[in-house]
């Protein structure tokens, strides 16, 4: 049990320690924005994309899981809404908001860390297949409905197409699919790229030797923490 | 309300459905249920903010969701990996 805390703990830590440095005014306003856009414009989408072009494709695609994930995402949005509308008679963009908000997660900031902690590498595969979902569907639907009370709208249309075309993360995961798709062995320059090595602290929770090579990550055992 | 559905309904549902009804690899089970109970993700107050859809609930539940699944989740993943 305890080893599960210390798994996850250290990556919850990093929040704290970025809000109490926002607090504390160590990081500037405009600091924080620049490694927010960084964060999601490149260094996420590049760790994703490596992750999925580095997977056989059936491990990263997964259309039962993909329905599944969603059905259960759809319920529990349409269960929500309709609690704050009709029992708490909130109007329709507050409820759409309260069910975005449960039923959307932090998949961008802290999916990778923990999925690729407790699962390996391989746990990006249906990590791309939940951002999807919940990206590309859920917080669409969300969008149109907390712009029902005026304000800027826009069509579901529009906004899916945000979702996924404009949105990097997105684009890195169909990318990193249609990449993994179209080669037999992901390319070298990935496999050799340095520079996303930083984003393997997996391996030490791994029994093999850390630094292998990309394309046979996913016969690797998932490093599950043993209680 | 909506930290209870986001933490714990949601990630009950996925069980029930990815390994009840459809029963799926215990792999994409597992990881399907701890990614669903991860905290509310950020971006959600930025566009409750811009529409003027309740941003302080919305903002309340993000940071409750993200404190409390600092034991939650280990805790889910705990009871779903052990």
């Amino acid at each position: 049990m305890i080893s599960f805390f210390l798994l996850s703990l250290p990556i919850f830590a990093v929040i704290g320690v970025g809000w109490a440095a926002t607090r504390t005014r160590l990081v500037s306003q405009g600091a924080l924005d620049a490694l927010n856009a960084f964060s999601f414009r490149f260094a996420l989408p590049a760790l994703l994309l490596r992750l999925i072009a580095g997977q056989p494709l059936r491990q990263s695609f997964n259309p039962e899981f993909y329905t599944g994930y969603l059905a259960s995402g759809a319920i529990i949005f349409v269960l929500v809404l309709g609690t704050s509308r009709v029992v708490a008679a909130r109007d329709l963009s507050t409820a759409g908001a309260h069910a975005t908000t449960a039923t959307v997660s932090n998949l961008g900031f802290l999916g990778p860390p923990l999925m690729l902690a407790f699962f390996g590498e391989r746990g990006a595969g249906p990590l791309a297949m939940a951002i999807l979902a919940e990206v590309m569907v859920l917080l669409s639907v969300g969008s149109v409905l907390m712009g029902a009370n005026g304000g800027p709208k826009s069509g579901i249309g529009s906004l899916i197409l945000r979702g996924t075309m404009f949105n990097p993360i997105v684009v890195a995961i169909v990318l990193g699919q249609l990449l993994r798709a179209l080669v037999s062995h992901c390319p070298r320059q990935l496999r050799a790229s340095s520079a996303f090595s930083a984003v393997r602290p997996t391996r030490r929770h791994s029994s093999r030797s850390a630094g292998p090579s990309l394309c046979n990550v996913s016969t690797a055992e998932p490093p599950l923490p043993r209680a | 309300m909506i930290t209870v559905a986001k933490l714990a309904v949601y990630p009950l549902l996925v069980w029930l459905i990815l390994g009840r009804m459809m029963q799926l690899d215990a792999f994409w089970v597992n990881v399907g249920v701890l990614i669903a109970c991860l905290p509310s993700a950020g971006n959600i107050y930025v566009l409750a903010q811009r529409h003027d859809a309740d941003p302080q609930q919305v903002s309340a539940a993000i940071l409750l969701s993200t404190i409390v699944s600092v034991v939650s989740f280990p805790c889910v993943a705990w009871l779903a990996l052990d």
